[in-house]
């Protein structure tokens, strides 16, 4: 059983990692944007965009996958035009099952940013104002800094959740070996066959082992960001 | 006619709250004074530019900064701003909140980062995190902040609550100079009037949202509605005396009208005029001149009316000039206090203090 990782589990290591990252890229920028907006600024359809933005963390992930086949599907709506211009197809290749995995994990930024800035006293933000910083600068240098942990912890979340994603995953990106079938698909898999326990049991020791370090890796960081040596 | 350094003519509706405010700044200091909840905050902020106005419109020194569909936001109005809490920035230390609104090019005539620091004596905090500061220390980095950003003028909101004695008289003094040499305007909101007269006479007078009154503080407290201004804004007694003799060191002797004072010994007052200050609740009423007190002073006057204001007894009584006196009911009835009656008011010397102004 403690047996260097076999190809076809470095595959889906590998894949796993890469989606996830992704998966995290995409939603960190925009998880900072939309939990900013929610947060600070009120406008028209507010509650309507906040609901929408929570709808992957509450609907079955499968119900998702299934969405997002419909829109960026060969046949879908936006997945036709895709195709058209740039010759790209996100289902059965390794970016579906990022963006289904950003879609799922997006929720837990957005909340986790939003209530971060939230925390971030606004009058602070206006003393910099009268200290002469335009609104870029108070947002860089007084509202992201101060919310970094909750940033920080959105970003490990977010992470750790595409690493589990399976319904949207298998729905949408489908369950191809080297290209979408990352570790919970291949665990699933492995379970389909009939000698495959040991298989399954290898890659969920796998997973623990990533879980456990993500969240090792936030709890340094935040410690680190609590204890930054001030730079003069 | 000189042009005024700042001009205010704004209404402000926040719930069941209305601020009405209309004055021009003409000294390049001036006051808002008022009790709490009065409005004073508010308008700092208007002035700022971290409110817009609903009506109306602020102009410094002929520029517009809030007219109707015209705003300049408060980072382009160049106002520095020392707000009632420091908020200073938790994740940055002393030095870079210091330095934080510095601009790349500061003016020729700006104090420098050196200079800001020795004159608020605060070196020794320069590597600390705000919250290893007490909260007057914080008041005095945000103060620098403040004046660090190169400012056109400084805005400041109750700057000296917690600030220690001997560091509120030197950051005064420092606030002068900067006042005097660098010619910079400053705002200052206070309900404190010692704290106020230590910088200019001007003031603005808040109550409810509403100006009482605007202009020399001593004009305003000598207009004839100033007695129930002084009751209502709960302020000390201010009296304008003749220093007669004046040697260092010494009680200062000086004349009130025709009745001789003995006043605690002045560092600054020079022969001529100078206002004092005394707190109605430091005067002892007497019907018969009583001798054998260690009260030095002896007023004589007469009783120009009573008032109560907040379950005290206000006795106003005429002296050559007016002095409220704080007693108690019984006393009213005890001494048959009515108008007319002639009084002494009995004052120790050192509950005189000197009120200088520049």
């Amino acid at each position: 059983m403690f047996e260097p990782l076999t190809p076809t589990e470095l595959s889906a290591l590998e894949l796993s990692l890469k989606v996830s990252a992704t998966a995290t890229l995409l939603c960190l920028p925009l998880g900072i944007l939309f939990g900013w907006l929610l947060a600070r600024k009120t406008f028209l359809g507010k509650l309507i965009v906040e609901a929408l933005l929570s709808l992957p963390l509450v609907l079955p992930p499968v119900v998702t996958g299934y969405l997002l086949l419909l829109a960026f599907g060969r046949n879908g709506w936006i997945g036709r035009w895709f195709e058209e211009w740039w010759g790209w197809t996100l289902p059965f290749h390794w970016s579906g099952a990022a963006v289904a995995a950003a879609v799922v994990s997006f929720p837990l930024m957005v909340r986790s940013v939003k209530v971060s800035m939230q925390a971030v006293d606004p009058r602070l933000e206006a003393a910099a104002r009268t200290l002469g910083a335009s609104p870029a600068r108070v947002f860089l240098g007084v509202t992201l800094p101060l919310a970094l942990p909750g940033v920080l912890a959105g970003t490990i979340l977010c992470f750790a959740r595409s690493l589990g994603e399976f319904g949207a995953t298998i729905l949408f990106a489908g369950n191809v070996e080297g290209s979408t079938r990352t570790i919970p698909l291949a665990i699933y898999s492995s379970l389909q066959r009939v000698d495959g326990d040991v298989a399954a049991a290898r890659l969920v020791a796998l997973s623990v082992v990533i879980a456990v370090s993500a969240l090792a890796l936030h709890e340094w960081l935040v410690r680190r960001i609590a204890r930054a040596p001030e730079q003069t | 006619m000189t042009e005024a350094w700042l001009n205010v003519d704004i209404t402000h509706r926040r719930r069941s709250f209305l601020l009405e405010a209309r004055w021009e700044m003409r000294d390049s200091a001036l006051a808002l004074f008022g009790p709490s909840g009065a409005g004073k905050t508010t308008l700092l902020h208007l002035i700022a530019g971290l409110l817009p106005p609903d009506r109306g419109h602020i102009h410094f020194r002929g520029r517009v900064f809030s007219n109707p569909g015209q705003f300049v936001p408060a980072h382009r109005r160049n106002f520095g701003v020392v707000f009632q809490e420091p908020r200073l920035f938790p994740h940055l230390n002393v030095r870079r909140n210091l330095t934080y609104g510095q601009p790349s090019h500061p003016r020729a005539d700006a104090p420098s980062l050196p200079q800001v620091v020795d004159s608020l004596g605060i070196e020794d905090l320069l590597p600390r995190r705000p919250a290893q500061l007490s909260g007057g220390e914080a008041r005095l980095v945000s103060l620098g902040r403040a004046l660090l950003s190169g400012p056109q003028m400084l805005l400041m909101d109750e700057p000296f609550s917690g600030v220690d004695l001997g560091k509120k008289r030197q950051v005064l003094e420092f606030l002068r100079t900067l006042r005097r040499e660098r010619s910079l305007p400053m705002l200052l909101v206070s309900h404190s009037m010692g704290e106020i007269l230590e910088l200019t006479s001007q003031v603005v007078v808040l109550e409810r949202g509403q100006v009482l009154a605007s202009g020399d503080f001593f004009e305003v407290l000598q207009a004839p509605n100033s007695i129930s201004l002084a009751d209502r804004l709960g302020i000390e007694n201010l009296l304008h005396v003749d220093v007669e003799d004046h040697r260092p060191d010494q009680a200062v002797t000086g004349r009130l009208g025709d009745q001789q004072v003995l006043l605690p010994p002045a560092a600054e007052a020079a022969p001529g005029k100078g206002w004092v200050a005394v707190r109605p609740d430091d005067i002892i009423l007497a019907r018969q001149a009583i001798e054998g007190t260690s009260a030095q002073n002896r007023l004589q006057g007469t009783v120009q009316g009573i008032s109560t204001h907040h379950g005290k007894f206000l006795v106003h009584v005429d002296v050559g000039q007016p002095l409220r006196v704080e007693v108690t009911e019984r006393s009213v009835r005890e001494l048959s206090l009515t108008v007319g009656a002639p009084v002494f008011c009995l004052i120790k010397t050192f509950s005189f203090r000197w009120r200088t102004i520049p």
